[in-house]
C-alpha cells in the first residue's frame, strides 16, 4: 500500500464527448515514434465496442486471488493510426481527394454515438477512460521483470522504461486494457497520471483542458480534497468494473438523466433513460444506491434547499475541482 | 442513415455510397446510426472539398439562392460568388436518394 493515493472522479453527466482530453494527453505524451495508435486517455461511446474493441469482455483482472489473463488485443482492435496524403494533394498537385491509409475499417470510438440500438428508445453516453492506477494492480503482479511499480508517495502506477522488456504480460492482465505496446521502442507504456505536472502543483493535462469541467483530482486520503468528498463522504462516485478486483482509483458519477417521459413527480428509477441493468454491468450493484442518493440531492435543491454534493459536482472553479498539494506527498529524506 | 433504411438498400456501415438528386451527386462513406430519423440522412457540413469524398463535395446536392441585393455590383461584401459563405447561405434540406457506389 502506498502512503497516499491520487484519484480522479469523472462526472459522466457532464461529458460531451469532445475528445479534448484525448488530444491534450496525446499532444503531451504520445506523439513519439510508435505511439500513433495509443491513447492513454480515450473517450468511448457506451454502450459500444470501446477501445480496444470489446476490452470489457475479453478478461483480465483478478478472480479468487488469481490473475485472469486475456488474449492480446490486435492492431485491428485498437484501430490503426491513419496517415493522410495531404502533401500530395496540397503541394504536389495530385488531383484525387485526400484519403487515409491504411483503409479505415476500425478505429478509436469507431461506433461514436451509435449507442444502444433499441428501436426508437435509443440511449448512449460517453465514458472517458484513463489508467485507473489501481490499489491492487493486476499489471504489476503480472510483470516478470518487476518493471511496474506503484509510487510509494502518491500511489501512481508507472512502468520503469529501463526494466521493461516488452513481454506484454501486463497488457493481458489489465482488465481495462490501458497499457499499450510501443513497437518502435519495444516497451510497454501507459498513463502516468501526469505525475511530472502534479509534482509541480499543476493538475493533469486531461483535467486542465476539459471544457465540460467534469474531472476532479485530489488525494483520496485528504479529507479536504473533492475526490475524497465525492467518493467517501457523499458516496456518489463508483469505480468501473469493481468485480475485476483491482480496486481502481478513478471513479465515475453515473449518468442520472431525468425520467424519459415525464419530468416532474416521477422517479428516475421508474422510467430510466439509461437502463439500470447496463449501469449495473459497468459500475456494479452499488449504482442503484448512488442514483437514489443523487435523486434525493436533486430533490433537495428543487425544493429550494442547498446540496453540498451537487454544488461540488458543478465545480465552478479550479479550486473546487482540484486539490494538488505536492508538499503533502513529498518523500521524507 | 437509420439501420432500416440501410437494410432496404443493402448498405453496410462504412460503405462507399453515392448520394444523388436532380442537383448533383457525391460519393462518400456511410455511417449507420440508430438515432437517425428513418427516411432521413444527415451530413455534417464543413468538409474540405478534397477530404473524405471520392466525388463531389458536401454542397454538391444543394443549390444556392441568389439574393437580389448581391447583384448590385462590386460593393463591399455584397456580391455574388458560387459557394461563397456569404449573407445567404445555401439550402440545407433537400431530397436525395442513396445507393451503393461503384468504386
Amino acid at each position: 500500500m502506498s502512503k497516499h493515493q491520487y484519484a480522479m472522479v469523472m462526472d459522466l453527466n457532464k461529458c460531451l464527448g469532445c475528445q479534448t482530453c484525448t488530444i491534450a494527453c496525446k499532444k503531451l505524451w504520445t506523439d513519439r515514434d510508435g505511439t500513433g495508435y495509443m491513447y492513454w486517455n480515450n473517450v468511448e461511446t457506451r454502450p459500444g465496442l470501446g477501445y480496444p474493441r470489446q476490452w470489457d469482455r475479453i478478461g483480465g483482472g483478478w478472480k479468487d486471488g488469481a490473475l485472469q489473463p486475456s488474449p492480446l488485443p490486435t492492431m485491428d482492435d485498437y484501430g490503426h493510426a491513419w496517415e493522410y496524403n495531404y502533401e500530395q494533394r496540397l503541394y504536389e498537385g495530385k488531383k484525387q481527394p485526400v484519403m487515409p491509409s491504411p483503409e479505415p475499417k476500425s478505429g478509436v470510438n469507431w461506433d461514436e454515438d451509435v449507442g444502444g440500438m433499441n428501436e426508437d428508445e435509443n440511449y448512449f453516453f460517453y465514458l472517458p477512460r484513463i489508467c485507473n492506477h489501481c490499489t491492487h494492480p493486476a499489471c504489476l503482479e503480472a510483470c516478470p521483470r518487476k518493471a511496474i511499480y506503484k509510487r510509494e508517495e502518491d500511489g501512481i502506477v508507472v512502468i520503469d522504461q529501463d526494466r521493461c522488456q516488452g513481454y506484454r504480460y501486463c497488457i493481458k492482465a489489465c482488465p481495462y486494457k490501458k497499457i499499450y505496446f510501443n513497437e518502435v521502442a519495444g516497451k510497454s507504456e501507459k498513463c502516468i497520471f501526469c505525475y511530472p505536472r502534479l509534482e509541480k502543483g499543476e493538475v493533469n493535462a486531461c483535467a486542465a483542458q476539459c471544457p465540460g469541467r467534469l474531472r476532479f483530482v485530489g488525494l483520496l486520503d485528504d479529507s479536504e480534497s473533492p475526490v475524497h468528498k465525492l467518493v467517501l463522504v457523499h458516496k456518489i462516485a463508483l469505480p468501473l468494473f469493481p468485480e475485476k478486483g483491482t480496486q481502481p482509483n478513478v471513479f465515475y458519477v453515473p449518468p442520472f438523466n431525468p425520467p424519459k417521459r415525464e419530468n416532474y413527480g416521477k422517479s428516475i428509477q421508474e422510467d430510466p433513460r439509461v437502463p439500470l441493468d447496463y449501469l449495473i454491468y459497468l459500475f456494479g450493484p452499488d449504482v442503484k444506491d448512488v442514483i437514489v442518493r443523487l435523486e434525493a440531492e436533486l430533490k433537495k435543491t428543487q425544493e429550494g434547499g442547498r446540496s453540498e454534493a451537487l454544488q461540488l459536482l458543478i465545480g465552478r472553479d479550479a479550486e473546487t475541482r482540484y486539490r494538488i498539494r505536492p508538499q503533502l506527498v513529498q518523500i521524507q529524506v | 442513415m437509420h439501420p432500416d433504411d440501410a437494410r432496404k438498400r443493402g448498405l453496410q456501415d462504412n460503405d462507399w455510397v453515392r448520394i444523388h438528386n436532380e442537383v448533383g451527386h457525391c460519393v462518400c462513406r456511410l455511417q449507420i446510426l440508430p438515432g437517425e430519423k428513418p427516411g432521413r440522412v444527415t451530413m455534417y457540413h464543413g468538409w474540405e472539398k478534397f477530404l473524405g469524398f471520392k466525388e463531389g463535395g458536401w454542397q454538391s446536392l444543394t443549390y444556392i439562392k441568389i439574393k437580389p441585393t448581391q447583384l448590385i455590383g462590386k460593393y463591399g461584401h455584397v456580391n455574388f460568388r458560387l459557394n461563397y459563405w456569404g449573407p445567404t447561405g445555401n439550402n440545407r434540406d433537400i431530397k436525395v436518394d442513396v445507393e451503393k457506389a461503384k468504386v
